[in-house]
């Protein structure tokens, strides 16, 4: 196997450089609401993201991210120096989300939360073939190894791609060691790079990006 | 500068100065990746393929409504006003009061425990669900019409039900009918449109459909109009992620028919295909001394509907005449009279049987 790349992303435009996040994160520490809503602002959104794919109920993942930040506000001044606010949030977020989920399956109505989680991805290649007149005997095909990708893969290949994480924090967000996240990843590559698969996704993209 | 000349497919896709490349997302003064290209012709392949999984392998972004997180983000923020200096909350005479009531109460609940109401427990947080299930009925002699909140648009005819799911509209657009409806579906590929029919569901992106679904009928059917429709059996629990098995591909003419007596899902055409309505497609259905492949594939395209012929068995045979009038099936069967063939049809798609024309 490869060795894998292991040089920093370069982080999303949306979000500060590190260097401004840790202010920010020191201003709210002090209390200060401006730099609480900014956090809000930035991260909510894509923390939201995140959640609906791991829990279905999207109020239910709503209620627990209110909660969450209601939490860092309240234990602000106890709070660790996070350099990195991505991986730490999407951390809280996903113990949070695990935690409530066997709360609520403890009630009798908890059957609106589903029992296992399931990381839900839609790939553009798949929106692709439906959308559009390709035969369905590829659809299917497709359909059938993107299947296989277990849930974790789903997940190691969300946060490494979508969120665009190094390894370390992918593997610190799934609570897993850094091989086991780097393997994650490769494996659902090697899944999906096989012959046939290759023919389709060339023969749909090369129409799109000459 | 990395050395990437012994890259293989996989390592380009991991790395992120190649996949901001592939997606399009760099400066439009950055040739590297061009100029490398250039320079590596033994590596083209390797290259295009790593390129084309990049942007198959993106993953469909599911967009949030700002007003919703606007929403959310307001009451986190109004949860956390200045905090007010309190004693310690035992030495407050009201909470011995309250904490003694509790005891009491919880002795009361144990009792009352089994006759509670349902609904979930609001265990986070006290906010109202602003979804509510909401039930249509069609008690008038005449068909009635729906829309969503997403724009789409439902034709209930009379007798007919629909349940309109909580939370329509976040992740899915779900629905469920009894009866019969034409569906218009605004299209939305990251919400897939649900329709649950008994034991048949009907998924799709964007499209229009109508759906027969009595209860006391022998069969549901699902008859599409425009665009692609997914239907399948539901198996207990797991609603959206079928086996392959049970799942039929339905364009436009196309009908699945689930047959409820043999648990049973049939693929058929519509009883009366219409013409599909792009104008493109719509040439003029007027023939003379025209090879018949020729007559075959202008209806195939007028109807969207797959023909089965044999094109070296049926090439010496013409027809003179106009198909603009007519059902689809009565044009079928005067082409068929005129070469002496017959049709059937099999799996939604038209196979014709010839002996061909000398």
């Amino acid at each position: 196997m490869p060795k894998p790349n292991l040089f920093n992303w370069q982080d999303s435009s949306l979000l500060p450089e590190s260097g401004q996040e840790y202010a920010l994160w020191q201003s709210f520490k002090q209390g200060d609401r401006n730099a609480f809503a900014k956090l809000l602002n930035l991260y909510y959104p894509l923390l939201l993201n995140y959640g609906v794919r791991f829990q279905r109920d999207r109020e239910f993942v709503k209620d627990c991210l209110h909660d969450l930040f209601i939490e860092l506000w309240n234990q602000r001044e106890g709070l660790d120096d996070v350099r990195m606010l991505k991986p730490y949030l999407l951390t809280s977020l996903r113990r949070k989300l695990v935690r409530e989920t066997k709360r609520l399956r403890w009630f009798r109505e908890a059957d609106e939360v589903t029992n296992d989680y399931a990381f839900e991805v839609q790939f553009t290649i798949e929106s692709y073939l439906i959308n559009n007149e390709v035969q369905h005997e590829d659809l299917k095909r497709l359909r059938v190894h993107l299947d296989k990708l277990t849930k974790r893969q789903r997940e190691a290949i969300y946060l490494r791609f979508f969120q665009e994480m190094e390894y370390d924090d992918i593997a610190r967000v799934m609570a897993i060691n850094y091989h086991s996240a780097v393997n994650l990843v490769y494996e659902s590559l090697k899944l999906l790079r096989k012959n046939w698969f290759m023919t389709v996704v060339v023969a749909v993209f090369s129409a799109l990006n000459p | 500068m990395k050395n990437y000349s012994h890259y293989q497919p996989d390592d380009f896709v991991q790395d992120p100065y190649f996949r901001k490349w592939a997606l399009g997302q760099l400066p439009a003064d950055d040739t590297f990746w061009t100029t490398w290209r250039a320079t590596h012709p033994e590596q083209y392949d390797t290259l295009e393929q790593a390129k084309s999984l990049v942007v198959a392998l993106r993953i469909e972004s599911a967009p949030t409504d700002p007003a919703e997180v606007e929403t959310a983000i307001a009451q986190i923020l109004s949860g956390i006003e200045t905090p007010v200096f309190k004693p310690p909350f035992f030495q407050n005479r009201w909470v011995q009061f309250a904490a003694m009531l509790v005891v009491v109460a919880g002795i009361g609940y144990g009792f009352w425990w089994n006759g509670f109401p349902s609904g979930r427990p609001k265990t986070l947080s006290n906010r109202v669900d602003s979804e509510q299930q909401r039930e249509e009925f069609n008690s008038t002699p005449s068909p009635k019409t729906i829309r969503l909140s997403d724009g789409s648009e439902v034709i209930l005819e009379p007798a007919s039900r629909l349940l309109i799911k909580t939370g329509f509209g976040n992740v899915k657009r779900e629905v469920q009918l009894t009866g019969e409806a034409f569906f218009q579906v605004t299209k939305n590929p990251e919400k897939p449109f649900l329709v649950y029919t008994g034991n048949v569901v009907t998924k799709v992106l964007g499209t229009s459909f109508r759906i027969k679904a009595y209860d006391a009928d022998a069969n549901v059917s699902v008859a599409v109009r425009t665009g692609k429709v997914t239907v399948f059996k539901q198996t207990a629990g797991q609603a959206t992620r079928p086996t392959l098995s049970d799942e039929i591909i339905l364009t436009p003419n196309q009908q699945a028919v689930f047959v409820k007596a043999d648990d049973r899902l049939v693929k058929t055409l519509v009883e009366k295909p219409v013409m599909l309505s792009k104008p493109a497609d719509n040439q003029p259905l007027e023939f003379s001394e025209t090879p018949i492949p020729t007559v075959f594939s202008s209806l195939e395209k007028s109807y969207g509907v797959k023909m089965i012929f044999d094109p070296d068995l049926l090439k010496d045979c013409n027809l003179t005449g106009t198909l603009t009038n007519g059902s689809f099936y009565e044009k079928l069967t005067l082409v068929c009279e005129t070469i002496q063939a017959r049709y059937e049809v099999v799996d939604g798609q038209v196979v014709i049987y010839g002996r061909g024309c000398k």
